[in-house]
């Protein structure tokens, strides 16, 4: 009888934390243990949702900022993302900086590419296969190609997308073999040993851009 | 016949010199091995040379300001861009024997036919290799050199270096350019036949053609990095190790992030 009962009060909290808000934000709900398929599905549908809000003329860049942070947070990690680009400073930094740091993170994110919102002209995407990569992640390939009719590279996007449970988000972009969170977290790591250390150096470094 | 005397005369006579760079270069990386570091915190490559390289980089960075960027902007602007595409293609495909020698080193069998495919494709119907057709059909250029093949052959990076107006770059690598420089036959024949200001043209046309290619790039990394010379290390580390494992073809080269559900 116990048993059946902690089996159900651990359904209930699964499904509520997270089936539940994530199907609110209106992206697919998966079951915990995904294919390769599935995980081409979800970036190509959130790659198609972004070319279609920077695409679209009518829409602000103020509106694209917002229709992008929403992307962020709904197929995203980014305090994964953050907490890698820290590397070890994560320790050693005090729960008041971990939270500030997280959320500085995401707007210098937020800001570095809405810089390039305008810089789009009709370049398609294409997801060309998945791999599983230990027990959790995945790293999906994919390739933008030149506007229609234009000549030039195709260039070679990789994601990495962690799979906990169902809930699928995107922890790393690899751009022709360039790694968004090795480069931040080589960035980062300058940084604060320059400051001795701490990790404040570096805030104070993220704030400037606020 | 003519030709092949030749190629033995030039062979027999490189020979002294090219083994002479090898094991110098070799000499420079056992020496390199000494150097140790926490390279963790340095974006995976040993940088005991820090402070100078950072000297250097910032020199770099000033000259290119004012003489390379302009010049390649000046290019961009000048000249359209399928003929820099062509001169870009026309480039990789007189490195052809370079890329041949490597593949066949790094023992990949098919890459150096594919090498071969595009020189004659290239050559033939391209124009002298103005235009990529074998790229077109399927057949796409690989960036390979010696640095590659070391790193093929189980030599590590030693330390990183940023060498004046040439840019980042490890003993390795450098070593490598080095070997791809004096093994390339078109290096012999144009120094043999008195005509090396050929070869001036053509390094300084692929100084140009690269850091046009690079303009945007470069730009964006610039104005997103904190520390640009920190950023740039971790990019030239992971760009070496994307080409040596052929990023086409696999993705070991990618680094593993860590699971930090347990502890938030």
């Amino acid at each position: 009888m116990k048993s059946i009962f902690t089996a159900i009060a651990f359904g209930v909290i699964l499904s509520s934390s997270y089936a539940f808000p994530v199907a609110l934000q209106g992206k697919a709900v998966y079951a915990a243990e995904v294919n390769e398929k599935q995980v081409m599905a979800f970036i190509s549908e959130m790659a198609n949702d972004g070319l279609s809000f920077l695409s679209n003329k009518e829409l602000t860049t103020e509106q694209k900022k917002a229709r992008f942070k929403k992307m962020l947070d709904t197929s995203f990690d980014i305090k994964t993302i953050a907490r890698f680009a820290l590397g070890l400073h994560w320790k050693s930094a005090s729960e008041k900086e971990k939270t500030e740091y997280v959320g500085l993170f995401e707007k210098m994110v937020i800001d570095v590419y809405s810089r390039r919102f305008s810089e789009y002209n009709g370049q398609e995407f294409e997801v060309i296969g998945a791999q599983k990569r230990g027990k959790k992640d995945f790293v999906v390939t994919s390739s933008i190609l030149p506007p229609e009719g234009e000549k030039g590279p195709d260039v070679r996007v990789d994601w990495r997308v962690r799979n906990r449970n169902g809930d699928l988000r995107v922890i790393d972009i690899i751009v022709e073999g360039i790694s968004m969170g090795q480069t931040q977290r080589s960035d980062f790591a300058a940084v604060i040993q320059k400051g001795q250390g701490e990790v404040e150096y570096l805030l104070a470094e993220l704030r400037k851009n606020n | 016949m003519a030709i092949l005397g030749g190629i033995k005369s030039i062979l027999s006579r490189s020979h002294r010199f090219v083994t002479k760079s090898i094991l110098l270069g070799f000499s420079v990386i056992a020496l390199s091995a000494c150097a140790s570091q926490d390279k963790s915190m340095t974006g995976g490559i040993a940088d005991p040379f820090e402070d100078m390289n950072r000297a250097v980089f910032a020199f770099n960075e000033a000259a290119d300001a004012v003489i390379l960027k302009p010049i390649a902007e000046g290019y961009r602007f000048v000249v359209p861009s399928p003929a820099r595409k062509g001169v870009r293609n026309a480039l990789r495909n007189l490195k052809s024997p370079v890329l041949l020698g490597n593949e066949l080193l790094q023992g990949d069998v098919d890459g150096a036919l594919k090498v071969m495919t595009r020189a004659m494709v290239n050559s033939l119907i391209g124009v002298g290799g103005l235009f990529d057709v074998a790229g077109y059909e399927g057949i796409e250029y690989e960036e390979e050199d010696f640095g590659q093949t070391l790193a093929v052959w189980g030599v590590g990076h030693g330390p990183y270096v940023v060498a004046p107006l040439m840019g980042p770059g490890s003993f390795r690598d450098y070593t490598g350019k080095m070997v791809d420089t004096v093994v390339d036959p078109l290096y012999w024949w144009l120094t043999n036949t008195e005509q090396e200001e050929w070869l001036l043209a053509r390094t300084g046309t692929q100084i140009v053609s690269t850091r046009e290619e690079l303009l945007d790039v470069l730009a964006e990394l610039k104005m997103s990095a904190i520390d640009y010379y920190a950023t740039m290390r971790s990019v030239y580390v992971q760009n070496r190790a994307a080409l040596v494992a052929d990023q086409k073809k696999n993705d070991a080269f990618l680094q593993d992030i860590p699971d930090y559900d347990d502890d938030y």
